[in-house]
């Protein structure tokens, strides 16, 4: 490929305070082109696009658009020079219409009138919506609108800012199948008509799809720039893990675990969307959880951790029913929940008061708690699950993904869990981050514990599970030893293959 | 939630991690007390009578204030203390006059007030009514009922050792309203940051849905939260009619306000999550002595007012964090 460059950033530096985050780095965006670029969390690439779109200012280098040497110095400069980012929490307000958003602040006007001309602003909303080939309703509110949808507007209005750089972090993290495919289309359209676009995304299959180029950074440098089609991903693991150690992600066998005695049975569970969920959970196995959005994953886990009602059926441990959320807690089961930010962690607090919580009792002499001996627990925590940070004091919030997500895992493991069961675990989660993760499920399986994994990441449930269930409809309807399951296709098929009515199924 | 953890991890503490905003409410008092000692210094703003009068005076501000404070870190409000502390006043002076000993008159001024902290808990946590709104028309409905039974005619408070102990009476020289103050913020300061019940509010207030899903019964916290709150608007209702030896519908008016300001002033988190029973307790001093201060340097009430409230808009500009 020998389109010309539309941005060329050469030698890029940038430190916070002491620290250097970028040092020298170099990235080239050709024009029309879908370019990924990928890395560990702190590799550098949210300060490089911040440094793009006038976030951050750099230290040192040049940043040239169109073979113009620009400044970038702020985010006004970074608009008009083209630059666009789409953001992972959305920047849309969810009162506003479709076109209220998109022209927010730049509203037209009734000439010579200080009044918004609304039917000129729906008509161009529609105009760009067309345009973008999409099915959307200007005068729509945006809060009613699917995620998949409010991205596509979030792009609608990059567009009417003339954007010509868009960057995309993580687009399709929330996204379901099809919602997916949507937005792939759009992305290939807005190709075709000269954008060039910064893909940045964890999921390395999306972006061998999609991607023409495909940029890796470790430690604040670049470390690969390679066409797509002259890639594997072992070369880009490879490239972002720096010691070519990926053998976490293949699976292990780790044997058959004898089939007497579980730890855990759920014994026809029903409630919302459940009809009839039975199974069991050995002690040391490792079981994956697998099925579309709107099976009922979360309501299973949900319903272990006893802080789901359900209509009907039972969840045994160790052969006796657990009555509530605070016997099941007691008795050792554990639920890393699905949305860290919203359900695993007080954001707000310390990593220490994280760790701590769900470990009061153990820590509390008569009225009080015994900080003193909180802190082992908490350091053993950090230490044992590698969680980066220069102080157990520092708040949750100002951690990467990967991190906060250890913190959720580390917080239940300091309970030393007979069952735990981890909604998917990685999600937002870098490679690094996530192959410890990997490791540290196994762990817990090795000492005799029962895990239960759920995941719409087939190859992360292909990499760890000894066994997995499918969950169709709100019933278990079939249980695969991962032995016998040679590809992720094959779990894909299981999955969609008993699909009675698959219009309405979306797959995750 | 500041635990001191002593880490055995390395810490680098660079200056700009230092976060004075933490600690702006007890500039401003220094700021206001050194510029009072220098203005009216020698009008007997320094004398300690006067000292006693502002610790004796924000006694009934102070004990509702900590009590707000495990309130607001929960992440809720109670608006209704100010007239509670009234009625507990009311009720405890009417069961005196009907010529019951003083103890069971303590006893049923704080069941006043504990009733009206179970019906907010139960507005709040059971129907899910937000706790602005319950509050608010708690407020309204028990200042109302207090006007009813009374007539608005005050009832004078004859026993003496009630008058003693809740107001008038001092211990070794120190003022008993004092020591109520002291008492429970000691009280408080304990209960918020050593006690897993102080963990679990914080947590509750910071995150209810993760609480939650770490296994706080986050109802039962808020719950408890306003219950502490009526029965320490119970207390400061007693300290008012201690005090004057007389109890009147009019008691705590505005009180609720004061004690939002002095919990945010000292630090609290408007939003939840973070709590200071120090800070409140500095707050509520820093109020009562601007307030002091402005009488002694003979300002009209209205210019007071007018101070008071400047100031503490300033102090919580100062304390905002810049990423807040």
């Amino acid at each position: 490929m020998t389109s010309p460059l539309i941005l060329e950033m050469t030698d890029i530096r940038k430190s916070f305070g002491p620290i250097p985050v970028l040092n020298g780095v170099g990235f080239a965006l050709q024009k029309g082109e879908i370019h990924a670029l990928m890395g560990g969390n702190g590799a550098g690439k949210s300060t490089l696009m911040k440094i793009l779109t006038g976030v951050y200012s750099r230290d040192g280098g040049t940043i040239a658009i169109d073979g113009q040497v620009v400044d970038l110095n702020d985010a006004a400069s970074a608009a008009q020079a083209g630059v666009a980012m789409i953001f992972q929490e959305f920047s849309l307000i969810p009162t506003l219409t479709v076109a209220q958003n998109i022209f927010l602040k730049r509203e037209p006007r009734i000439a010579g009138t200080p009044f918004i001309n609304g039917a000129e602003m729906v008509r161009r909303a529609k105009a760009l919506l067309d345009e973008l080939g999409v099915d959307i309703d200007p005068n729509e509110q945006v809060g009613g609108l699917s995620v998949g949808y409010m991205q596509i507007v979030e792009i609608a209005k990059a567009m009417s800012k003339k954007a010509r750089i868009l960057i995309m972090d993580e687009p399709t993290s929330s996204l379901s199948d099809t919602e997916t495919d949507a937005l792939f289309d759009l992305v290939r359209k807005l190709k075709a008509s000269g954008i060039s676009i910064v893909y940045i995304s964890h999921r390395m299959a999306e972006i061998l799809t999609i991607c023409d180029r495909v940029t890796v950074m470790r430690d604040g440098q670049t470390v690969l720039t390679a066409n797509c089609t002259d890639v594997s991903v072992r070369n880009i693991v490879d490239a972002m893990l720096g010691a070519g150690n990926t053998a976490s992600f293949e699976w292990k066998d780790r044997g058959d675990r004898p089939r007497t005695n579980p730890i855990l049975t759920v014994r026809n569970l029903r409630n919302t969307r459940l009809k009839d969920v039975n199974f069991d959970l050995y002690p040391g196995e490792i079981v994956g959880l697998a099925g579309l959005m709107g099976s009922g994953r979360t309501e299973v886990t949900e319903g272990i951790f006893g802080n789901r009602p359900f209509l009907g059926g039972e969840i045994l441990l160790d052969g006796t029913p657990v009555t509530s959320q605070a016997d099941a807690i007691r008795r050792g089961v554990a639920l890393v929940p699905e949305d860290r930010r919203k359900q695993g962690l007080v954001l707000g607090h310390s990593i220490h008061d994280n760790i701590v919580l769900p470990n009061l009792a153990k820590f509390i002499r008569g009225p009080f708690v015994r900080d003193s001996e909180a802190v082992k627990v908490v350091n053993a925590t950090i230490r044992n699950l590698n969680i980066k940070t220069d102080s157990p004091d520092k708040l949750a919030r100002l951690l990467s993904g990967g991190n906060q997500q250890k913190i959720v895992i580390g917080k239940w493991l300091a309970r030393n869990p007979r069952v735990l069961v981890l909604d998917e675990p990685t999600v937002g989660v870098d490679i690094g981050a996530k192959s410890e993760i990997v490791d540290t499920i196994r762990a817990v399986a090795d000492r005799g514990a029962a895990v239960l994994v759920v995941s719409s990441e087939l190859e992360e449930l292909m990499a760890v599970s000894d066994r997995i269930l499918i969950l169709f409809n709100g019933r278990i309807v079939q249980e695969m030893n991962r032995r016998d399951v040679a590809s992720e296709e094959e779990l894909h098929h299981a999955i969609q293959g008993h699909s009675l009515a698959p219009a309405n199924a979306v797959h995750v | 939630m500041q635990s001191k953890a002593t880490a055995s991890l390395q810490r680098t503490r660079f200056m700009s991690d230092v976060q004075w905003q933490n600690y702006v409410v007890y500039i401003f008092f220094a700021c206001v007390l050194a510029f009072f000692a220098v203005t009216i210094g020698d009008k007997g703003f320094l004398s300690i009578t006067n000292i006693f009068n502002i610790a004796r005076t924000t006694a009934m501000i102070t004990v509702i204030a900590v009590a707000m404070t495990f309130v607001i870190s929960a992440g809720e409000l109670d608006l209704s203390v100010g007239s509670t502390a009234a009625l507990s006043a009311l009720t405890c002076a009417m069961v005196m006059q009907a010529g019951y000993p003083w103890p069971l008159a303590v006893l049923a001024a704080l069941a006043s007030g504990l009733l009206v902290g179970c019906l907010n808990g139960f507005f709040v946590t059971l129907i899910g009514i937000p706790s602005f709104l319950v509050t608010l028309g708690m407020m309204q409905f028990i200042r109302g009922l207090d006007m009813r039974v009374t007539y608005t005619n005050p009832i004078a408070i004859s026993n003496k050792t009630f008058n003693m102990l809740f107001g008038s009476g001092s211990l070794f020289g120190v003022p008993s309203l004092l020591i109520w103050s002291v008492t429970v913020a000691l009280l408080g300061l304990v209960a918020l940051k050593y006690t897993g019940f102080g963990r679990e509010i914080l947590a509750t207030g910071g995150n209810r849905m993760a609480a939650e899903y770490s296994g706080v019964k986050t109802r039962r916290i808020k719950f408890i939260a306003f219950l502490l709150s009526g029965s320490a608007a119970a207390l400061s209702g007693m300290l008012y009619s201690g005090m004057m030896q007389t109890a009147r519908f009019n008691f705590g008016e505005g009180a609720e306000l004061m004690a939002i300001a002095a919990v945010i002033l000292g630090g609290t988190s408007l939003f939840g999550g973070r709590g200071t029973i120090l800070g409140t307790f500095a707050g509520s001093l820093l109020i009562g002595t601007i307030n002091n201060g402005l009488i002694i340097m003979g300002l009209d009430v209205s210019e007071q007012m007018m101070v008071a409230g400047g100031i503490i808009i300033l102090a919580v500009a100062f304390g905002k964090k810049p990423s807040a």
